[in-house]
């Protein structure tokens, strides 16, 4: 049932990183040509899920979404972490002050939503994938910090912290040799989560018109376009949402895929 | 015999100045080279509280101990170099006290490696071999030994920098009762070959009876009841070193 969970969670990822590789190399048509004569055309053979609005072919347009959903949460998720990770692990492994520092800048931009950051931002440097990403990045540090403060607190309660320091071992190697081995998979199960977290995120920052300008296709470009047409052809806002939901759906079933596959406890139970 | 270790009025409390506990209330004793000493009570008596102020591995509340004349409890981390290579722990429960994520060569060579003691290659399979194990066993993790076997390669880890002095908490406690004899054993013949100044706590009379020639009784934190070992077993003056007396399991001989 957990590897079902795990094995479902990493099919619909591969399903999504599939798409964008295979965009890299081939589409069906020209993912940003437009086809006046071919405009909002139903699904048939030569265009299986239709054209859009601009006559442009819809598979093309999911195919190349899938690269910047995925570019956004792996550039996103890879700052937040690389960020909040050693920010958690300091404040577990150190305590006191410092602990309570890190704790109330989290606070503080927690109580910042993703959405505000990414307006800010746009409005400062106008709005683009780089800014989306930033804004998503900088709003999803506050769970990597949490997640690897409460998981550091509870490998330092350990015995083997209390060996390791009899041995002399402190600081980085002790956060590298035996508190980050430990977090690692905790970390992963977040990384997942933050991942599906920065794909909704920019799909909502797209829709709104703050994320990747047009004409690129993302997935929440395209279902800003389809708005227009939701009564006169509402197939063109179905694939992007379903495309969202699936990427959204794999990734937290890897998650917790991984958080049940790795949990010791669990793990020896099965 | 020279004197090792001095432990003055030694309290430790948990807690704030108002609701704490008192761990311990005002210990004092001396430990000589080459002594073996036990350390029983029962339990939330401060036994473990005591060994890890003995390891500096927490810091008293008051007083002090003096370890070769050093002033442990009061020292930096960085000035307990020399005292950490000098003085080892073994923990309770091998399953908690072992990195699951290290293979056991890394573990077992972990003091070696922090506390920049000049060794051989081959030092982690000599302790390894030391302690019953194949060399081999440096390269598995700790989830693939059983609990006897864990516990050999933690008390090889304590033994790799060499130390002068074992502090041993419950360390068979948490064991099966089929292996436990294997593992004092361990130890009684480890401290004869090495000449090992050896503290052991138990709730357990027996494991200090087999390896102990002195023994104190804490009880709330204080000293109730000290001397050798055969006296005390003996002829406890307390009902409450009898009490524990009367717990210990008649092991054949
Ligand atoms: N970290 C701590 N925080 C708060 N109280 C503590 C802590 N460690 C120990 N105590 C308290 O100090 C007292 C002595 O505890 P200690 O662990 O030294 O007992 P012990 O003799 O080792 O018991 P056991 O045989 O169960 O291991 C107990 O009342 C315990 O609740
Ligand atoms: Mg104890």
């Amino acid at each position: 049932m957990r590897k079902l969970q795990f094995y479902l969670g990493l099919a619909l990822v591969g399903l999504v990183v599939s798409a964008a590789l295979v965009s890299l190399v081939w589409t069906p048509y020209d993912p940003l040509q437009v086809v006046p004569a071919d405009r909002l055309l139903g699904p048939s053979p030569a265009h299986p899920f239709g054209t859009d609005g601009f006559g442009i072919d819809i598979a093309s347009r999911l195919l190349v979404g899938a690269r910047y959903c995925l570019l956004v949460g792996i550039v996103s998720v890879t700052l937040a972490a690389l960020v909040g990770v050693p920010l958690g692990i300091l404040a577990g492994q150190v305590g006191g002050w410092v602990s309570e520092v890190v704790m109330r800048l989290t606070d503080i931009v927690y109580a910042l939503p993703a959405l505000l950051l990414a307006i800010l931002l746009a409005a400062i440097f106008g709005g683009s994938t780089l800014t989306a990403m930033a804004a998503i990045g900088v709003a999803t540090v506050p769970a990597f910090a949490r997640t690897a403060r409460a998981g550091t607190l509870q490998v330092m309660a350990a015995d083997y912290v209390l060996a390791a320091r009899a041995c002399g071992t402190r600081g980085v190697a002790l956060a590298a040799r035996h508190i980050w081995p430990n977090i690692a998979a905790l970390a992963g199960v977040q990384a997942s989560i933050g991942f599906a977290m920065a794909i909704l995120a920019e799909a909502a920052l797209g829709y709104l018109g703050l994320g990747t300008p047009r004409p690129t296709p993302t997935w929440g470009t395209m279902l800003r376009d389809s708005q227009e047409f939701l009564f006169t052809a509402p197939l063109q806002a179905l694939w992007p949402g379903l495309a969202i939901a699936v990427a959204v759906l794999g990734f937290n079933l890897l998650g917790d895929g991984i958080r049940d596959l790795t949990d010791p406890r669990l793990r020896e139970a099965s | 015999m020279a004197e090792l270790y001095r432990v003055e009025s030694l309290c430790r409390r948990f807690g704030g100045a108002a609701a704490g506990v008192d761990a311990l209330a005002g210990v004092d004793f001396q430990i000589a080279a080459g002594e073996r000493l036990g350390i029983v009570g029962e339990s939330g008596s401060g036994k473990t509280t005591l060994v890890r102020l003995l390891a500096a591995l927490d810091r008293p509340t008051s007083g002090r101990v003096v370890f070769d004349g050093m002033d442990t409890s009061n020292a930096p981390e960085s000035a307990l170099r020399r005292f950490r290579a000098r003085v080892q722990p073994v923990f309770q429960d091998p399953r908690s006290s072992l990195n699951p994520r290290m293979r056991v060569g890394d573990i077992v060579g972990e003091p070696l490696r922090s506390l920049r003691v000049a060794h051989t290659s081959g030092r982690v399979g000599e302790v390894l071999a030391d302690v019953g194990l194949e060399p081999e066993a440096g390269k598995r993790y700790p989830h693939e030994f059983s609990g006897g076997q864990r516990q050999r390669i933690a008390i090889a880890r304590a033994l790799a920098p060499e130390p002068q002095v074992l502090i041993a908490d419950e360390p068979v406690s948490a064991l099966d009762v089929l292996v436990r004899g294997q593992i004092v054993q361990l130890l009684a013949d480890l401290v004869a070959t090495r000449r090992l100044t050896l503290i052991v706590v138990s709730h357990d009379l027996s494991v200090v009876r087999d390896l102990c020639e002195r023994a104190m009784v804490l009880r709330q934190g204080k000293i109730v009841e000290r001397g050798p070992v055969g006296q005390l077993l003996a002829g406890p003056r307390s009902e409450y070193a009898r009490s524990l007396l009367a717990a210990i399991p008649e092991l054949p001989e």
